[in-house]
Parts: structure tokens; sequence; C-alpha cells
């Protein structure tokens, strides 16, 4: 009787598991997904990114020499970055405190300089950030900085017949075949459904082992 | 313990009836308003990307599982080989003349004549690179100031004409590319250069859809990208100009055929008419809507709990 009780009570914590995990998969996107941190973004030469639940920004990537753009990539060479003051507020449980901390004071790099050291700044949108600009002209900085290192321009094509006329807007456009590069966000359903099959399995198991 | 093993079971019983929505796995079904639902073809339990041609739909999955739809019935391809590597992914793309390419972990898969070929992604295409298959034979993956072009067996890796992270690649030929991506950029290659385009947002644009020259739609839509926004923008030969995007939900993708214009967000579908959004209601719940493209005869769907739906436009 007590192997039986026993038994029992091994299947009813496997299915109280079992009934927990699948609760949890079927919450945790949601909750994965409100406390998500992106990576660090693509930054301008000189440049390297980073990010934290405040967002993404770029630093400046100063260097003495090649080892120290192991991490970075490319070769420590003289470069001109241009840098703006901004202040990033912080970011997931810092900005629910009382009173908040005050917001990080740092110089964002938003691209590169022309050689007389003026920023091109409009000549790229700014990297992304979640900080505020303090400063309404960025500066520019001459440095040793980790620059990566470049690659071929694509070839271009021989030239070729000219192009059809674009169509008028008022007549209906030629069918195309449409091509694209679609995206979407990964689901969870297949998981889902290996753990369907296993509770499936257990529960099978455990209702043969009660007859 | 008695009132434990009832909750237990009862959240089981939930979990069950939660995965196991919709009908039959692997059927296709008629339904009102020349709708075609499928679901749950083997290999495809979350589809994550669709792409068209004039003849062909395929719907691929987070694992790399590939359907192709060929105006009747949806069919599987043969895995992906060589799946010790992973075969994850978001991009795909088709060529009008019928070469597919699905963004494969770390690689490319070249799917023609009956065949997977493997291509290795050069370094700096990052995470979730943009596919273009603009005519027969090319394929270019724009990644982190990275452009990488097919030269045979190989992808070469050249000078995207940005230092910008590209997530979306798109163009109706070898001389007509565009890139998108990140801080609302938008580059366009003409056989000889690129060209940066003034977007007017710095969102971060995580789609195309090249119809024409003269017609090309770029939108905003990954929520969890900053900053957060819903932008549809439209190319129509000489700049590009914003369009309000149809109400209520992210918009997910845009497919384009002949002179119509269909814009899928998360929860629906529309027709664009007489500059405004019209709906096309959907029989069932489909769930959230994660990709859409075209055929000559189609508008394909692809959706949550792994549905595929396709709408006659004939």
């Amino acid at each position: 009787m007590n192997t039986l009780a026993a038994q029992r009570a091994r299947h009813l914590r496997s299915t109280l598991l079992l009934a927990t995990l699948c609760l949890a998969w079927s919450l945790a996107p949601g909750l994965a997904s409100a406390d998500a941190i992106e990576g660090p973004p693509a930054c301008p030469p000189g440049a390297r990114g980073e990010s934290s639940h405040a967002g993404q920004w770029c630093v400046a990537a100063p260097c003495a020499s090649d080892a120290d753009c192991a991490g970075d990539g490319g070769s420590c060479r003289p470069w001109r970055v241009c840098t703006r003051h901004a202040a990033i507020p912080p970011g997931g449980l810092g900005a629910f405190q009382t009173p908040p901390p005050p917001p990080r004071e740092i110089d964002l790099v938003v691209g590169s300089c022309e050689t007389a050291r003026a920023c091109r700044g409009d000549e790229e949108p700014p990297p992304t950030t979640a900080g505020a600009f303090t400063e309404p002209t960025p500066t520019c900085t001459e440095a040793r900085y980790c620059v990566a290192d470049a690659l071929p321009t694509l070839p271009t094509l021989a030239p070729a017949a000219p192009a059809a006329p674009p169509p008028t807007t008022s007549g209906p456009v030629p069918a195309p075949a449409a091509t694209c590069g679609c995206h979407a966000l990964r689901g969870h359903a297949e998981t889902s459904s290996i753990m369907t099959a296993l509770g499936l399995a257990l529960a099978i198991s455990w209702g043969r082992r009660r007859s | 313990m008695r009132d434990a093993r009832a909750l237990s079971l009862l959240t089981f019983g939930l979990c069950l009836c939660w995965s196991s929505l919709g009908v039959a796995q692997g059927e296709t079904v008629e339904v009102a308003g020349g709708w075609r639902v499928t679901t749950r073809l083997r290999g495809l339990m979350d589809v994550n990307g669709v792409a068209c041609n004039d003849d062909h739909a395929y719907a691929r999955s987070w694992g790399g599982g590939v359907a192709v739809w060929d105006g009747s019935a949806w069919s599987e391809l043969p895995e992906i080989p060589d799946a010790r590597h992973g075969a994850y992914g978001t991009g795909l793309a088709v060529s009008p003349a019928g070469e597919l390419f699905v963004q494969a972990s770390g690689r490319i898969a070249a799917w023609k004549d009956g065949a997977w070929t493997m291509l290795t992604l050069p370094t700096g295409a990052g995470d979730s690179p943009g596919i273009a298959a603009p005519a027969a034979g090319e394929l270019f993956v724009a990644g982190r100031g990275v452009i990488a072009r097919r030269d045979g067996a190989v992808l070469r890796a050249y000078d995207a004409g940005t230092w910008r992270d590209l997530a979306a690649a798109s163009g109706t030929s070898a001389s007509d590319l565009w890139t998108a991506g990140q801080g609302g950029t938008l580059m366009h290659w003409d056989g000889h250069g690129w060209t940066r385009t003034t977007s007017g947002t710095e969102a971060w644009l995580g789609g195309l859809t090249a119809a024409g020259p003269s017609d090309v739609w770029a939108w905003s839509g990954e929520p969890r990208r900053y900053p957060p926004s819903s932008e549809l923008l439209h190319w129509d030969g000489v700049a590009w100009s914003s369009v309000a995007p149809p109400p209520g939900a992210t918009v997910v993708g845009v497919a384009v055929r002949g002179s119509r214009v269909f814009v899928a967000t998360r929860a629906g579908i529309f027709e664009r008419a007489a500059s405004a959004w019209s709906p096309i209601p959907a029989p069932v719940d489909i769930g959230e809507i994660v990709s859409v493209c075209a055929t000559a005869s189609d508008l394909v769907v692809g959706a949550g709990r792994g549905r595929v739906l396709t709408h006659s436009i004939r």
C-alpha cells in the first residue's frame, strides 16, 4: 500500500510539474518581451555599440594598438569621430526608483567628420539611442580608434539597354514578380506541441499504472 | 490533494486545447469569402515568413521547415541538409524564375531543380539579414554595413554604402536593388553605385517590397526595435513619402500584384483603394499575422499557430 501511495504521489508531483511548466511556457513569451534588451547596434567607424534597458547607443572605441581592437574587429588607426553629448535616462528597474537616479551623461558617436574636421551631420541619420542630446551641434574629435577594415565596392554592371520609361500614375502598373525578404517573430507553437505530446504520454502512462 | 490533482489536470487540459486549436493538421479547408486555410503542415508549426513569385508561394518556419503552394495545395520541401548547424532564421526570398533562398542559421539554403545547396553567410551579415532574389541567378544578402552577392557557389561581401544594420532587401533586377534598416536607412543600388535616399524617419525599417522601379514599399513594424513605430513608406520613382498605415496594429508586410496593393498588419489584411485601406475580412480567427505575399492568383498570408491562408485575388 505504501508503495502504491508513494507511486501515486510521485505521479502527482510529475503531473503538477508538467502542468506548471506548460503554464509557464504559455506565459513566458509575453514576460520575456516585456523585459527584452536589444543587442548593441551597428555603429559608425571608430565606435562600438552598447545597449541596456535604457536603449541602444554608440560610444567611441579609442585604441593604442590593433590588440585593443580584438573585440571590436578592424584595426587601430587615426580617425575622426563626431560626438554629441547626451543624457540617457535610467532604464529597467532604475526607472521606477524614487527618486529616479540621474541620467547618464555620455558622448555619443553620431558619425565621422570630414578631413577639415567638420561633422557631416546629416549625411548619416544619427545612430539609434534612447537618450536625448544636450548639445545642439556635434564635436569632431581626432584620435586613434578601432575602425572596421574597408570592404570592396560591389562590382558595377556592364552598360545595359535603356530602362523602360516609368509607368504612368493613371494607368495600371505592369505586374512584376513581387519578391521580398519577409520577417516575423519566432513563435513557440512547435515547442508547445512537443510539451503537449510529452504531457499526453505521461497522462496515458499514469492512467495505465492506475488501472 | 484531490483538489491539486484536479487543478493540474485542468491546467494540462487547457494547454492541450490551446495547442490544438483549429482544424486538423496538414489540411486545407475552403471557407467563405474565397479563403483557404491550411494548418499544421508537419515541418511548419510556426510560420514566420512567406514569399511569392508569379506561380508559387513559399512559407517557412523558424526552424527551417519550408512548404510550397502551387495554386491548389501545399507540399513540404525536403529538410534543409546538414541540420547540425541549425536552419533557424526568418529570411526568405524567391526569384521570378523560382529559385528559393532560405536563411538557415549562418547560411543560405538555395532550392533549385529539386535540390538544396548551401551558401555560407559572410562575416557581418548579422543575425537577421535581408534577402533579395530580384532576377534569375541573382541573390543579395544585406547585413551590418555589408551587402553580399552570390558568385557561383559563394557569397561575396561588399561595402553596402553605409555602416548601418540592414534588415531588408528587395529589387526588380540586379540594377534596381533596395536595402533598408537601422535609423530609417534606405539605400538604392542602380548597378553602378549606391544612393542614400531620404526616408524622413529614424524608425527601424524591417521590410521592403519592390514591385517596380517606381513602386516600392518599406515599413517598420518591429515593436521591440527602438524607436517603436509603425511606419509605411512608398517610393514613387522620385521620392519616399509616408503613407498612413491601416489603423490599429503593426504593419508586417506589403504585397503588390499589378495595381493592387495589400497590407498585412498583425491583426488583419487590407487592400488599398482610393488612398484608403479597405479590410479583407477573414472568416475565421486566423491569429496573429506574420507575413504576406501575392502570386498571380492568390494572396498568401502566414499567421500564428502554424496557419497559412490563401485568398483568391483573380
